[in-house]
């Protein structure tokens, strides 16, 4: 049923970011936010990225648009090579790409009024007269759940739902094919949460969109998701069909993040192993397997050797040193 | 109420605390009764502006202008905190009554060094010297388990991660061996691993330390896993409270149960298929001016004409099972203001 097309491509994707450190800034060491990821994103699919913070899952959203310059990689969208075309070329491309933010309010400028807000990227690509343009706001208007009279309103006299519904509306304007939707519930109450988690469904079945789903939340994601993509501090530990990591976590990272979700129900049974230490820092991530520090199962080896991403069952990617050895 | 009032560490009856502004007055908290009793743990559940962080202010009487409790009463071990004097409510903020916030960040001072500032607390209520109180704050912060407590006490709270600060925070509240633990959105900051280390630190305070807790939360596997009974809030009011089990099993109020049906739960056995999640239709009421009767009537599926006239009662659908709405059963009261099943009216005439 599903096109197996790809529609994003990323191959060893790096971005490092210089922090300065020591009393005057002098020493410079690099923040290894993205350490060389390598996924695909298919046509249609919703491919969620989770993982805790400074995993490094918002710095690849933004590389994906090159909102921020990776380091080093390649991007192909639609077989095209993002990072070597120029400036205008890139905000050519942006038509077909677009985001939507965890923060609704912080992303719509405050003096605009929504009509103004949606009517931008329209403008910016010089897309029809004004009268079409005028049109088309309605239309995306009504096609996110919000009455026309909004057009004139300022983001302040809205909701924060309803501010999503607007940053949605500005997303979709050009038609876009890919949306890197980050944290686009977060923010948001559960009864507001889970009218903008349908509409984004819907926008997605009837415009054949194309979602990165970056979030933490790992019940919204099962919700939403096609594919899961577990990251920690900067690589992939994990990629796998939404059914398999949720049914078949293998890593024991997966596991541990899985299990640590509180459950909305008093009789659950909670058999939680609970995690060890904190989460270390990304300027300096722990040598061999970057989890071993926190990892109930790690052996010698899982200290002094990285474990690269291989493919235990079809469409199933794990990196771990124990996964393929029966160990668990 | 049902429970045996001797067991009752704090009962709050008909609280009401009202903000006046500029565009009118704004009923945070609008006649909100429960009880919490020895070594137990209330949820206090509800969207953002609810009223259930202004009701655990209210409880530590910091509430500051343009708001102002206008009536109610807060028994804390039979003694009423609204009739103290500020001397004595000092007494009890901190030493009997402890409360952790969302950030620690904003509560902690940055210029300081977690240690001194957990010595500190325990200085403002104890005689003791300071070298002492700096033994017992690496001794705190051993009981909520930082390693290297020693070195820690001398970092700053920048320091250290969102996860240690949350632990500082609760080494702080406990310093004083308090009754009651405010806990306001605990875990909210926190990613979902830390979050499950920081919960069981709490359930083991509580076990051990004997202590009654409130913890205020939007996120329903929290209360689900950490609470004994839950109140739920809607736009300054409670619209239903009853054990833990009964709220997720068999609620009662549709905007319990609409809350309850619009979060996406999580399986370990997910099947191929898309759903669509249920939701509540509209949004939170604005609380200035808020029309007579149930809040929720705008929003609710089972509306009808008799809800919004006049204030609804608590119903008791089982024993310590309250609700609040007339197509379970519940009283219009047309004149109000007796909203609290089998307690005296409290009636602050506000403005």
């Amino acid at each position: 049923m599903r096109n197996d097309e790809k529609l994003v491509e990323v191959i060893e994707l790096k971005k490092y970011f210089a922090v300065r450190r020591g009393l005057f800034g002098t020493r410079r060491q690099p923040v290894r936010a993205v350490d060389g990821i390598s996924f695909t994103i298919r046509r249609g699919e919703t491919f969620a990225l989770v993982g805790e913070s400074g995993c490094g899952k918002t710095t690849t959203g933004r590389c994906l648009l090159r909102l921020i310059e990776p380091t080093s990689g390649s991007i192909r969208f639609e077989g095209k090579d993002l990072l070597s075309l120029d400036r205008s070329e890139m905000r050519a491309m942006r038509r077909h790409m677009q985001i939507i933010f965890q923060d609704p309010y912080a992303a719509l400028d405050p003096r605009m009024t929504i009509g103004q807000i949606i009517e931008e990227p329209l403008q910016i690509h010089r897309w029809g007269t004004k009268a079409e343009r005028r049109e088309r706001v309605r239309e995306l208007l009504a096609e996110v759940g919000l009455d026309a009279e909004a057009i004139h309103r300022y983001p302040h006299e809205f909701s924060g739902g309803q501010r999503q519904r607007i940053g949605i509306a500005r997303a979709l304007a050009l038609n876009p094919t890919f949306i890197v939707a980050d944290e686009p519930v977060s923010a948001l109450d559960v009864s507001v949460q889970a009218q903008i988690i349908n509409l984004l469904q819907d926008l997605q079945d009837q415009h054949g969109l194309t979602y990165l789903f970056i979030s933490h939340d790992l019940a919204v994601v099962q919700h939403l998701a096609t594919r899961v993509g577990v990251m920690y501090l900067g690589k992939f530990v994990e990629i796998a069909p939404r059914s398999e990591i949720y049914r078949h976590p293998q890593h024991p990272y997966t596991q541990l993040l899985l299990s640590s979700v509180p459950v909305p129900d008093p009789d659950a049974r909670r058999e939680r192993e609970l995690p060890r230490g904190e989460i270390p820092t990304a300027l300096d991530p722990p040598p061999g397997c970057r989890f071993h520090t926190r990892c109930p199962y790690a052996l010698p080896e899982c200290r002094e050797q990285e474990p690269p991403l291989i493919e235990i069952e079809k469409h199933h990617w794990v990196a771990c040193h124990l996964v393929g050895h029966n160990q668990h | 109420m049902s429970e045996d009032r001797r067991s009752h560490l704090l009962e709050v009856r008909n609280l009401k605390t009202y903000f006046f502004t500029r565009r009118g007055i704004v009923k945070a908290v609008d006649g909100v009764s429960f009880t919490i009793e020895r070594g137990r743990t209330l949820g206090l559940v509800g969207e953002s502006g609810c009223g259930k962080s202004v009701t655990s202010l209210s409880i530590l009487r910091l509430i500051s202008p343009p708001g102002r409790i206008v009536g109610g009463e807060i028994l804390f071990d039979g003694v009423d905190l609204l009739t103290l004097d500020e001397e004595a409510m000092r007494r009890h903020r901190g030493k009997k009554i402890a409360m952790i916030f969302q950030d620690p960040m904003t509560s902690l001072n940055p210029v300081y060094t977690v240690g001194y500032q957990i010595a500190e607390a325990i200085l403002a209520h104890h005689d003791i010297s300071k070298r002492e109180a700096w033994q017992r704050a690496v001794e705190l912060m051993r009981a909520v388990a930082i390693p290297d407590p020693e070195q820690r006490a001398r970092n700053y709270p920048h320091e250290l991660s969102g996860g240690m600060r949350q632990r500082i925070m609760i080494a702080m509240a406990i310093s004083c061996h308090p009754e009651l633990l405010i806990a306001d959105e605990p875990t909210t900051a926190l990613d979902v691993t830390i979050q499950a280390q920081i919960l069981e630190l709490l359930e083991h305070l509580r076990q051990t330390m004997n202590l009654s807790m409130l913890l205020i939360t939007h996120d329903l596997g929290v209360v689900a896993e950490t609470t004994d009974r839950v109140a739920v809030m809607y736009a300054g009011k409670l619209v239903e409270i009853a054990s833990t089990r009964d709220i997720f099993h068999d609620p009662q109020h549709p905007y319990t149960i609409g809350l309850l049906r619009c979060v996406p739960k999580m399986t370990t056995d997910p099947d191929g298929q898309r759903r669509r999640l249920e939701t509540i239709t509209g949004s939170v009421p604005d609380l200035v001016n808020l029309p007579p009767g149930c809040p929720f009537a705008p929003r609710c599926p089972e509306a009808h004409s008799a809800c919004r006239q006049g204030e609804i009662a608590f119903t008791e659908v089982r024993p310590g099972h309250l609700v609040r709405c007339v197509a379970r059963g519940s009283e219009v009261i047309s004149h109000p203001p007796n909203l609290a099943v089998g307690l005296e009216s409290q009636t602050g005439d506000g403005a």
